[in-house]
């Protein structure tokens, strides 16, 4: 056990160091979600031709931050194995007697504490400046909902790091599937604007369900009814982990290549 | 002297050739950009009239919206292209072209191949996405003028892309400066045309020196122009001048930083 533990240490610590060599890049990442509903609230305002209502602005900013999550959450474990495969370093992780399991929970930790960080700063700042401290309960509450819609996610994270290792370059198996997670989710417009069968998407993947949940938490109040798809969504966190080992087993170990 | 011209067009020749080498070594890219546009289309679309949804139906708002797409794909594109020279130093390659007395400028026109074909597969992807989803039929109001202020603009933005890139050239994370610059720009220069906006927004984006190269083009398209097409044209003809004389001034004055002080940087 101490050794599980130390392997997930050594993990955890090397990833908490790169993230502190890029300081900036984690005030940019904050930054973005304002950037953007304030870009669209800007061009909403023009066109609109009145001043747009701020909870708008709320439900977008909420959206774009889950948005900003989902996609780091999608891609992080790609570009670990990308990177791992460029430094040298995944081979030597892969030859060390490390369980891929532990890699796997190490880094997820590290993603979900950036990703609830950067939830916990933009999202207090946007319901004071919204709703005033008498949100600020639900708001914390929606951080745990938000917590447990994180396992889906990764594995869909685990599934594209598997076809990452198929495809050698991620960004070309990352793009589309950014797209489409963004456009059918419903992160920034309600996903009834969506034809149907881009609705049906967003509906089979956990996105529409961590970004509906957040936002009814802080505004509303948790609703357990709208939670009934988690038990399904946790399919995906399987699934990851399965296709992920797979590949992997064929791919990496057995034949020693990666791609095809 | 006409030795000299022909030592340039080939240099010129040479890039172009690098730059179609450059966008078929990257065939998942291309499959890529075709699945994922009409998504980010929708998205851009629908996160901006969630505020006017009544608009959706609006011909004359969507026909605008969707050439302001094109533009910031066309902005946006030709931002990555002055981002990309940070690598293009990381691998060493801009002492050699420094050396071979090439241009930066000249350098980007091959990696601009790229961005003309991404822009042109992004345009006609928004075509058949207006058609198909919003019924809505995009045509060119005015296809020579259109034809002019879109070479005009690419002019442009090959010599802004050289100042920018010159400018975040030492930068550790020139990224996020594009990733900022790319939302900024469009917004700033007439890709929604400033007669979509109130009168305050508008009276700001007319100062834009960017208004006067992007804003021609949606104009051209939608047939809206706010002044005479002539002046329009003189006025962007006199920005491309001023961006390859700015361009070509930092350009000198970075080879001669890096030749005195030994690092590639104005700062």
């Amino acid at each position: 056990m101490k050794r599980y533990i130390n392997q997930f240490l050594a993990i955890f610590s090397v990833e908490m160091k790169a993230l502190m060599r890029q300081a900036g890049q984690f005030g940019f990442i904050i930054f973005l979600p304002f950037l953007f509903s304030f870009f669209t609230f800007g061009i909403g305002a023009g066109i609109s031709g009145s001043t747009p209502s701020l909870e708008i602005w709320f439900y977008q900013i909420i959206g774009f931050t889950v948005l900003t999550i989902s996609l780091i959450f999608a891609e992080s474990s790609a570009w670990y194995v990308r990177q791992g495969l460029l430094t040298g370093r995944l081979e030597y992780l892969l030859a060390s007697p490390t369980h891929p399991l532990i890699i796997v929970i190490a880094t997820a930790l590290f993603n979900s504490i950036f990703a609830l960080s950067i939830f916990f700063i933009v999202g207090m700042i946007a319901t004071i400046i919204v709703y005033g401290v008498l949100k600020i309960l639900n708001f914390i509450l929606s951080i745990f909902i938000l917590t447990l819609f994180l396992l889906p996610m990764l594995g869909i994270n685990l599934i594209i790091a598997a076809l990452t290792i198929i495809a050698k370059e991620p960004e070309g198996i990352v793009q589309p599937i950014n797209s489409i997670i963004t456009a059918t989710s419903g992160f920034v417009y309600p996903i009834t604007l969506l034809p149907l069968f881009l609705q049906s998407l967003g509906r089979s993947l956990p996105f529409h369900y961590a970004v509906e949940n957040v936002r009814m938490t802080i505004i509303e109040f948790i609703n357990l009814l709208y939670l009934y798809p988690l038990p399904l969504l946790l399919l995906y966190f399987i699934a990851g982990i399965v296709i992920y080992r797979l590949l992997e087993d064929n791919f990496i170990r057995k034949r020693g290549t990666y791609g095809w | 002297m006409a030795g000299n011209i022909y030592k340039k067009i080939n240099k010129i020749f040479a890039e172009i050739g690098r730059g179609f080498a450059l966008w078929k070594s990257y065939k998942i890219f291309i499959i890529s950009d075709f699945i994922s546009t009409p998504f980010w289309i929708y998205f851009f679309i629908l996160a901006i009239l969630i505020y006017a949804q009544h608009l959706l139906n609006d011909k004359f708002i969507l026909t605008n919206l969707m050439w302001g797409l094109f533009m910031f794909f066309f902005i946006s594109s030709f931002l990555w292209m002055g981002n990309s020279i940070v690598l293009v130093v990381q691998q060493g390659i801009l002492e050699n072209i420094i050396l071979t007395n090439t241009k930066i400028s000249t350098h980007l026109l091959g990696r601009s191949v790229v961005s003309v074909i991404d822009v042109t597969t992004g345009g006609i992807i928004l075509i058949l996405m207006a058609y198909y989803t919003f019924n809505l039929t995009l045509y060119i109001a005015d296809p020579l003028f259109f034809a002019i202020f879109l070479i005009l603009a690419f002019l442009f933005f090959l010599f802004f892309s050289t100042i920018y890139s010159i400018l975040i050239v030492a930068t550790r994370s020139p990224w996020i400066i594009t990733n900022i610059l790319q939302f900024i720009i469009p917004f700033f220069s007439g890709a929604i045309p400033i007669q979509m906006f109130r009168g305050e927004i508008a009276n700001v984006i007319i100062y834009s020196p960017f208004f006067y190269i992007v804003g021609p083009v949606v104009a051209a398209a939608t047939g809206y122009y706010i002044m005479d097409k002539y002046l329009l044209l003189i006025l962007a003809s006199i920005m491309v001048l001023i961006a390859f004389l700015i361009s070509n001034y930092l350009e000198k004055l970075l080879i001669k930083k890096a030749l005195k002080e030994g690092k590639m940087s104005l700062f």
